[in-house]
């Protein structure tokens, strides 16, 4: 089930949260990992079934472990750890990249393996990441395990975050599993978050992501201005559609008293690309930087060993992203880019006008948006050409779609920065709103949810753009 | 109010507002057809059943969407929004100017190839049958009305694709529409992808000259049979600024006998009228085959035409010419051309059909 569908906000949601907030303490988070598996399920109806087995397998790992040291055999402890990852990188390498594997090799060798065509499990990679970061952090002794099985599996199968992120580690929400304090106004700001996030996606994102569809399937006649419009318009979607859900995710979470860690902090305002990485999928690059790049070495050991370093996380994020070669070749991309901020560019943007750094970020982004977003790298190849001009400047199209999409593009380049929030705050906190400003909120609030309920109703452009993750 | 109140408040109707719609989606009687959007809606008894293959998760997403109240209001309020942000198009439709509306057909959406592979296998229908073949290919209104469309709106290029369809089509005499139908808006609905009966008049015309007969209607013989007709483009942009189309048609002649799929029909069918869809007017829609004898034709001539709903409005004109009109629309029936030009014994094969379209 997604976020953005009648059923989950008309029934699933307001359904699970009523009975959610009625039933006593102690059966609340049984009642959540029952939500949580008819949510999955809703979409995966059997896939589900792996998703319970990772639950399980690691549940069992984390006791194993913490039984290994109290009988006085941690020497035994690595051999869990290790089958836990092989377990579950092997359960997320099968699905998601054998085809990859396989084709590749047929076109390397001119094999004739015949691809499985499976279908990738919906959410996979996020709750392997989750399970992992689980048993890798009660291996390192740093939390303890978790005892009950329905808590565990609560934890893994959590239906806000399941999906498309953020990648909640254990440790994050350890605290709350037991304890979390479910309050009206805590919810209530939860809701707030959730509107937000909603109209992120069906009001923003699935409008922007339209017209990319419509100017990334021309070829021979993409002028420059059309093809740059239909990148913007790509980088504006997969913001807002993926801000969006983790918006969505944090404020269901606040509904139910969780915390959960922010996801999105204004990318697109960085001055730099080692800044853009730490404010756009944040949970993705912490998960990274704890549980693979520390481990490799990071930087400790020499230049020559942290570019190494850099390297393998840089190609295995952007595999992560989807099993194909346009995104291997955009983590390289930005790894190259990373390197190079790190040797001296980032030395050199900060003593530069801040437009310039920007306009260098955002270009950089914008052109690594392009290798992402296309099917393949033919594809994103004659996409940046066409971006470079191959195929002239503008012509009669591309005008046509600068004045039907300006003004729409400029509303989101504007509500995807910081300013927006700044001057939202100033308004609702200067007199006489100052006095009403909850009631503001509020309005606003029904106001964008309504209209984007309306928005999902009335069908049309609703992707979702995880399912390769 | 105390703010925790407030708050409370707040969660009651984020809560209750959803489970108010779902319940009066639930319990009022369901639509079975959305008149604005001219499609048949998911009802609660046409809910698929299929849970592990995930269709009955779909069915009833867009059972909740389709029985939602208002929500042909919806389409409305969503296309006077993009027309106030300046947006020229909606669900594949642009607005052009005067508020008429075209089929978005942007070349990326043309399939060239198997316009070409359709045009090759009907001149090999020809060099079969030994037969002479003529071929009508409707340009689309967004190409012959293109100073209509919004300005620079991408549409196919006519010229490379009929130039190429000829090119495959040695064998057949070609009647080329657009210098007779470019630029005459009243040759095309505003609200539909059709031409009207003017426009399948003057490709009558055209016909009678590559044919050397003279036209057996004129045209003032064409009679208004509704003005309150809104079709296909209008149920993708539903709003208030849209006119209303009027279909005309030439009288009905009496004596003719329309069977189609073996059932006997109506040249005309008033019926339809009174729905939606109107331009069904026209011997009540699209039918795999269509057989139709008129005795008092002026030629005796058996014609085996190859169609899409474009020759539906152009029949009428046809029928006063021909003994006798076989019209296969193969993306409804799979005869064999070929075999179907023989056993009717044609004289005559002739292709109309829109230029972009393939069965």
């Amino acid at each position: 089930m997604v976020f953005s569908s009648a059923v989950f906000l008309l029934a699933f949601l307001p359904i699970v949260l009523s009975v959610y907030y009625m039933i006593p303490v102690r059966l609340k988070n049984p009642m959540l990992l029952l939500a949580s598996l008819i949510f999955y399920a809703w979409g995966e109806p059997v896939y589900v079934l792996i998703m319970l087995f990772s639950t399980v397998f690691d549940y069992g790992n984390g006791l194993m472990l913490e039984h290994l040291d109290r009988t006085g055999q941690p020497h035994r402890r690595k051999w869990v750890l290790a089958l836990s990852v092989a377990v579950n990188l092997g359960l997320l390498g099968f699905f998601k990249y054998t085809d990859f594997l396989l084709g590749s090799l047929n076109a390397l060798f001119g094999t004739g393996f015949v691809p499985l065509r499976l279908p990738l499990p919906i959410g996979i990679s996020f709750y392997t990441f989750q399970t992992l970061s689980y048993t890798i952090d009660v291996y390192r002794r740093e939390i303890p395990s978790q005892r009950g099985l329905v808590d565990f599996g609560m934890y893994v199968c959590l239906f806000p975050q399941l999906i498309a992120g953020p990648i909640v580690r254990y440790r994050d929400i350890a605290s709350q599993i037991g304890v979390r304090e479910i309050g009206a106004d805590k919810a209530c700001a939860g809701i707030f978050r959730f509107v937000q996030g909603l109209a992120k996606k069906v009001l923003l994102a699935n409008s922007f992501g339209a017209l990319w569809d419509e100017i990334s399937a021309q070829d021979g006649e993409r002028a420059a201005l059309t093809a740059f419009l239909g990148a913007a318009a790509y980088m504006l979607q997969i913001y807002f559609d993926f801000s969006g859900y983790s918006d969505m995710a944090i404020g269901i979470g606040k509904m139910l008293g969780f915390d959960f860690p922010e996801n999105f902090n204004y990318p697109y305002e960085s001055r730099s690309v080692t800044e853009f990485w730490r404010r756009w999928h944040i949970s993705l690059g912490t998960w990274f930087r704890e549980y693979l790049y520390i481990p490799l070495g990071g930087s400790r050991r020499g230049f020559a060993r942290q570019i190494r370093n850099l390297l393998i996380v840089w190609l295995l994020t952007g595999l992560w992203h989807g099993a194909g070669w346009q995104f291997a070749v955009w983590g390289l991309y930005f790894f190259a880019l990373l390197v190079l901020e790190k040797r001296f560019l980032l030395r050199r943007l900060e003593r530069l006008p801040a437009a310039v750094s920007h306009i260098y970020t955002l270009l950089a982004v914008l052109l690594s948006w392009v290798i992402f977003a296309c099917d393949d790298l033919g594809n994103a190849w004659r996409y940046l050409l066409s971006l470079f001009g191959a195929n002239g400047l503008a012509n009669a199209a591309s005008w046509y779609y600068f004045r039907a999409h300006a003004l729409p593009l400029l509303i989101g380049a504007f509500l995807s920065v910081s300013a927006v929030k700044t001057l939202w705050r100033r308004f609702l906190y200067r007199r006489p709103v100052e006095n009403h400003a909850f009631a503001v909120k509020t309005c606003v609030a029904a106001a964008l949810y309504v209209v984007s309920l309306l928005a999902v109703i009335n069908g049309g452009y609703n992707p979702f753009l995880y399912f390769r993750f | 109010m105390k703010r925790l109140t407030v708050s409370k408040t707040v969660i009651a109707g984020f809560l209750l507002l959803p489970l108010l719609l779902l319940t009066v989606i639930l319990f009022r009687p369901d639509q079975a057809v959305s008149a604005i959007e001219n499609r048949t809606l998911t009802t609660k008894d046409n809910l698929d059943t299929d849970i592990l293959g995930g269709d009955f998760q779909n069915s009833l997403e867009q059972y909740l969407c389709d029985q939602f109240p208002l929500r042909g209001r919806v389409k409305q309020a969503e296309t006077e929004g993009k027309l106030l942000l300046g947006m020229r198009e909606s669900g594949g439709a642009y607005i052009g100017k005067e508020y008429r509306l075209f089929q978005k057909l942007p070349p990326a959406e043309i399939d060239k190839a198997a316009c070409e592979k359709y045009a090759r296998r009907v001149n090999r229908l020809a060099e079969k049958t030994g037969l002479p073949l003529y071929v009508m290919y409707v340009p689309s209104s967004g190409i012959a009305l293109n100073d209509l469309l919004p300005e620079g709106a991408p549409m196919y290029d006519y010229e490379d694709l009929y130039a190429a369809l000829s090119a495959q089509l040695p064998s057949a005499g070609m009647i080329e529409l657009l210098p007779v139908l470019s630029g005459q808006a009243a040759c095309y609905y505003a609200t539909d992808h059709h031409w009207t009966a003017l426009g399948a008049y003057r490709a009558y015309q055209a016909w009678c000259e590559a044919h050397g007969t003279k036209p057996s209607v004129s045209e003032s013989d064409l009679m208004p049979v509704t003005h309150s007709f809104r079709g296909t483009l209008y149920s993708r942009v539903p709003s208030g600024k849209i006119p209303c189309d009027t279909i005309s048609a030439p009288p009905l002649d009496t004596a003719l006998v329309v069977e189609a799929d073996g059932r006997e029909i109506g040249l005309y069918d008033p019926a339809a009228l009174k729905t939606k869809d109107k331009y069904n007017y026209f011997q009540g829609g699209n039918h795999g085959t269509m057989i139709v004898t008129n005795p008092h034709a002026a030629s005796d001539k058996t014609l085996l035409l190859l169609k899409d709903s474009f020759a539906n409005s152009l029949l009428p004109f046809l029928a006063k010419d021909y003994r006798k009109i076989v019209m296969l629309d193969e993306r409804y029936a799979f005869a064999e051309p070929s075999e179907l030009a023989q056993t009717v014994a044609a004289d005559e094969i002739a292709v109309v059909r829109e230029i972009v379209s393939v069965p």
